[in-house]
């Protein structure tokens, strides 16, 4: 009933919402969704989405929308791209699902393409930069049918929080697709802050899959570190940079937990599952009546990851401090 | 059913109907307790409901009000522990700042977190998604929080304000660490505390129902709400006391609890509500279906009425329809009742009733029939008799005036008799008289003229005295004629002999014999002689005939006769016509002595006026009709 993305609830906190629930479902009020029918589309063009929509899911599970219950979910259960993405849009749109859940830019922009005029809610989960996705002009009122979750501005706390995890850094390389908004407002947040931090940035433009692989042949061998942004052009590449820059001796920091996952040192951002499951709640608020477009689009939660292993593949050592401060500490095996 | 009638059931009003008052009773009994049902129940339903409402709004209120708070005051807490149990301000810089983003790490609705010196000056700040460098430390000196908790040496609560860049609401909150020695606030732990898991909260509750649960702050302004925008609008709402009902954040009536949140000097409310129309949802449901069973059970009822109406009255109305009928007089009219129940019994004892009545009805009818036969027969009798007695009273009327006609007549007649007596009388009185007192004055011829008139006289005197007695003799049946072979010549040649210079023309065929009295033939002709002498006129002939068996004797004179209707009066007793000169008259009893004579004698006597003449005619039967031919 009363649910909050990793918030530390005590035990008597927890105690009471046992208490007020019971009372609530006693007095005939339990959160008990009762349209069988509701139907909700999810689309995603990353693979890491599929982690999003299953945190929606999951969510929504959580805040009473059991799926084969009370809800069924459209879902294509693999990342959609390019034509297939908007038919299975355009599919959504014919036959007037309830709800359309995106997982990156790509999607949002896309729904928000096919659906604005049906009426159709969509929650993305998470959009990058949605005002410069285009998909609306106001966080805070966005109208139409658009909201969700868009990254929180913490690209700089992350760059900060690489140099406290591996203080030796100075130059940090950062690949990058200029022509997507996601990654240019990640590096327009840590461009300004670079110099505070006695950083450099060496900026990597890639706009296609060959300007990755360009990058990863010929991969600069003068920096410190490097500083993957939300870059679904780049991160498809994850591996590969990943088993370039360990070579190297370069911690990696990512932008989400999933990077982390796939071996890089650091992240602090959000976390695929837990996004999608803050968009849940938007969701349930939209199921429940309120407008989409008045609900002010959030943020994701931060979260900072720590990867022992990669720490250890590349010879750092990870402070106690540091330890004590992560949210997510990744020890002998990945996760 | 259409049975009304009678002049009772025309005059009864609606209030008099059985039928009518039977249906109020019936509703009475049935529908209006049942109509009363879904109101009583729905009241009581919506007091209850509107209480389950109040005590619901409250549960939720409170529940809200306690997780908001305990989330404060255990941010709170965090930052006490920082100072009291991590003894935050013994560390350096860098640890500080460790610790703080390790209490920013571990408790996320810090959203940021600054020690802030005495003066005023941060020490340290560490953010969730700001990298905080030391130029970026500033002077916070004129920050509410600080001051207040500065000032107060007690913890802050801030008001809740949204942040455009951490995109969500946020609440300050400042602890002031105290110096152990000096009692003085040593610095100020200020701390950007997420609201956002509030909003969340607030989102996340179930508003079914219309329900809605937010927070407003001291002025009443909507710091949290489902609905992010009513708090980016900062709308306004002013609970009204602790009224469960109020207008809701909507302007809708509802009901409405709240609970006051103990922040410091902040003041929270959290509000919930539900509007009239859904927290009585379920009342109004129940009422509307209790309405839709109640109608049924109405309808049901009503038709249960209507048909016990039926079976009940239904039956009276047949019952006192046949009622009016056998009052009509139809007596053959039967409800030939089939049920068993105590109408049935009542329809077969009217049909006893009824047979009984006609039984009775016939018998008296049988009686006043006979009777009535008896009274028509008594009264058809007595109209006879009363005719009867009105005939024989016309009769005695007749009879008297005859009587008076004829005690009229006699008196004439008397007068008459005794002036036709006194004129012969007074001739024989008179020349006897003559003769004895002057016998001898007078010569003997003279003497012979006188004794002649005197038995002139005397004779006549003799035939009126016959006359009277025929007529006497008539009256008494005393009457005798002998009929006998009579030469009519002859009698006429007698009479002429008697009465002389009265026949001018005589006119007979000889040897005419008819049976005739011949004494009464002598004096009818004398009498009509006498008659046409005495009032026909100067020219006086006698015809005798006989035609087949029959005599006939006409005397006839040229007088002016008598009007048609008096040709049979004059030969009634005691009448006289003579009262004219020229007409036939009779001596009075003359011509009806002659009539009864003639008649006696097998013949007739008539009159009539014909040619200008006054014919009186004699008919007889003929003496020697067997040989009259023709």
């Amino acid at each position: 009933m009363v649910r909050y993305v990793s918030m530390a609830i005590d035990r008597r906190r927890s105690q009471f919402l046992i208490a007020v629930t019971l009372a609530l479902a006693i007095g005939g009020c339990s959160v008990e969704a009762n349209d069988p029918s509701l139907s909700i589309g999810l689309v995603t063009n990353n693979v890491n989405g599929l982690r999003n929509i299953d945190g929606f899911k999951a969510g929504m599970s959580e805040l009473g929308y059991e799926e084969g219950r009370n809800v069924e979910y459209v879902f294509a259960n693999e990342p959609l791209s390019g034509d297939r993405l908007d038919g299975a849009l355009e599919a959504m749109v014919a036959r007037d699902i309830d709800l359309i859940f995106t997982a990156g830019t790509p999607t949002g922009v896309a729904a928000h393409r096919i659906t604005r005029d049906s009426g159709i809610p969509v929650v993305f989960g998470v959009i990058a930069d949605p005002i410069k996705a285009g998909v609306m002009e106001d966080l805070a009122a966005p109208g139409g049918n658009m909201t969700g979750v868009k990254l929180g501005e913490d690209q700089s706390r992350r760059l900060q929080w690489l140099t406290e995890i591996d203080p030796r850094v100075r130059r940090v390389l950062v690949p990058f697709n200029p022509d997507d908004t996601a990654p240019s407002s990640a590096v327009a947040q840590i461009e300004a802050l670079a110099p505070g931090l006695g950083l450099e940035l060496v900026l990597a433009p890639a706009r296609n899959d060959q300007a990755v692989t360009d990058l990863l042949a010929d991969f600069p061998s003068d920096v410190d570190a490097v500083f993957l942004v939300p870059d679904s052009v780049v991160n498809a590449r994850l591996s590969e940079l990943l088993e370039v820059a360990t070579a190297a001796g370069l911690p990696t920091s990512g932008p989400s937990i999933a990077q982390v996952d796939g071996g890089a040192l650091t992240s602090y951002g959000f976390v695929h599952h837990e996004a999608g499951a803050q968009a849940a709640s938007i969701a349930v608020q939209i199921l429940n009546g309120t407008d989409p477009g008045s609900i002010p689009v959030q943020n994701t939660e931060s979260f900072l990851a720590i990867n022992l292993v990669a720490a250890e593949e590349i010879a750092l050592e990870i402070t106690d401090d540091v330890l004590r401060q992560a949210d997510i500490v990744i020890r002998g095996s990945r996760r | 059913m259409n049975v009304r009638s009678g002049p009772a059931e025309q005059a009864k009003t609606v209030t008099q109907s059985l039928r009518t008052r039977f249906m109020f009773v019936m509703l009475g009994l049935a529908v209006v307790p049942l109509s009363l049902l879904p109101v009583l129940a729905g009241r009581n339903a919506s007091i209850s409901l509107e209480q389950q409402s109040v005590a619901f709004q409250r549960q939720v209120a409170a529940g809200v009000g306690s997780e908001i708070e305990a989330a404060i005051h255990g941010r709170l807490d965090d930052l006490e522990q920082l100072v009291l149990i991590a003894h935050l301000l013994d560390h350096s810089r860098q640890e500080q700042e460790v610790l703080l983003n390790s209490l920013l790490s571990h408790e996320r609705m810090f959203q940021e977190i600054a020690l802030i010196e005495a003066d005023g000056d941060e020490l340290v700040r560490v953010a969730r998604d700001e990298a905080v460098l030391p130029s970026d430390l500033r002077s916070r000196s004129d920050d509410a929080a600080f001051e207040r908790s500065l000032l107060t040496a007690r913890p802050y609560f801030g008001p809740v304000a949204f942040d455009d860049d951490a995109r969500e609401p946020l609440m300050t909150v400042a602890y002031p660490a105290i110096d152990l020695r000096s009692g003085r606030v040593s610095a100020v732990l200020v701390a950007s505390v997420r609201f956002k898991p509030v909003w969340s909260l607030l989102a996340e509750q179930e508003m079914t129902a219309g329900r809605d649960v937010f927070v407003i702050n001291a002025e009443g302004i909507v710091v949290g709400h489902r609905d992010p925008t009513r708090v980016l609008r900062e709308e306004v709402y002013l609970p009204s006391g602790s009224a469960s009902r109020s207008v809701g954040l909507d302007g809708t009536d509802s009901v409405v609890a709240t609970v006051d949140l103990a922040l410091g000097d902040q003041r929270l409310t959290v509000v919930a509500e539900q509007p009239l129309s859904t927290a009585l949802q379920a009342s109004t449901d129940a009422f509307i279906v209790t309405m839709y069973v109640t109608a049924f059970a109405a309808f049901l009822a009503l038709a249960a009425i209507a048909l016990a109406t039926r079976r009940v009255i239904q039956p009276i109305e047949r019952l006192a329809a046949s009622a009016e009928r056998v009052a009509a007089g139809d007596l053959t009219e039967r409800v030939h009742a089939t049920r068993l129940d105590e109408i049935g019994d009542l329809g077969r004892a009217f049909d006893h009733m009824t047979a009984e009545l006609q039984r009775t009805v016939d018998e008296l009818e049988d009686r006043v029939a006979a009777r009535t036969f008896e009274l028509e027969a008594a009264a058809a009798a007595q109209r006879s008799l009363i005719t009867r007695l009105e005939s024989q009273n016309d009769e005695l009327a007749g009879v008297r005036d005859r009587l008076q006609e004829l005690l009229r007549s006699k008196d004439e007649f008397l007068g008459s008799v005794s002036h036709e007596l006194r004129t012969p009388l007074a001739s024989v009185l008179g020349f006897a008289s003559e003769l004895r007192d002057n016998f001898d004055e007078f010569d003997p011829e003279e003497r012979q003229q006188f004794v002649t008139l005197i038995a002139e006289q005397g004779e006549d005197m003799a035939h009126i005295i016959e006359d009277l007695l025929v007529a006497a003799r008539a009256d008494t049946d005393g009457l005798v004629v002998r009929n006998v072979p009579t030469d009519i010549g002859h009698s006429v040649a007698s009479v002429l002999n008697q009465v002389t210079g009265v026949v001018n023309d005589v006119e007979l065929e000889n040897g005419v014999e008819a049976l005739a009295d011949p004494g009464r033939l002598r004096q009818i002709l004398r009498n009509l002689v006498v008659n046409a002498d005495r009032y026909g006129g100067d020219q006086v002939a006698i015809e005798v005939t006989e035609r087949r068996g029959r005599v006939t004797l006409q005397v006839r004179d040229n007088g002016s006769g008598l009007p048609r209707d008096e040709w049979d009066a004059i030969f009634e007793p005691y009448t006289r016509s003579h009262h004219r000169e020229g007409q036939p008259a009779s001596v009075g009893l003359g011509l009806t002595v002659s009539r009864i004579l003639a008649r006696k004698m097998g013949g007739d006597l008539t009159y009539r006026h014909e040619g200008g003449s006054s014919v009186f005619e004699l008919t007889l039967n003929s003496a020697c009709a067997d040989l009259v031919t023709g």
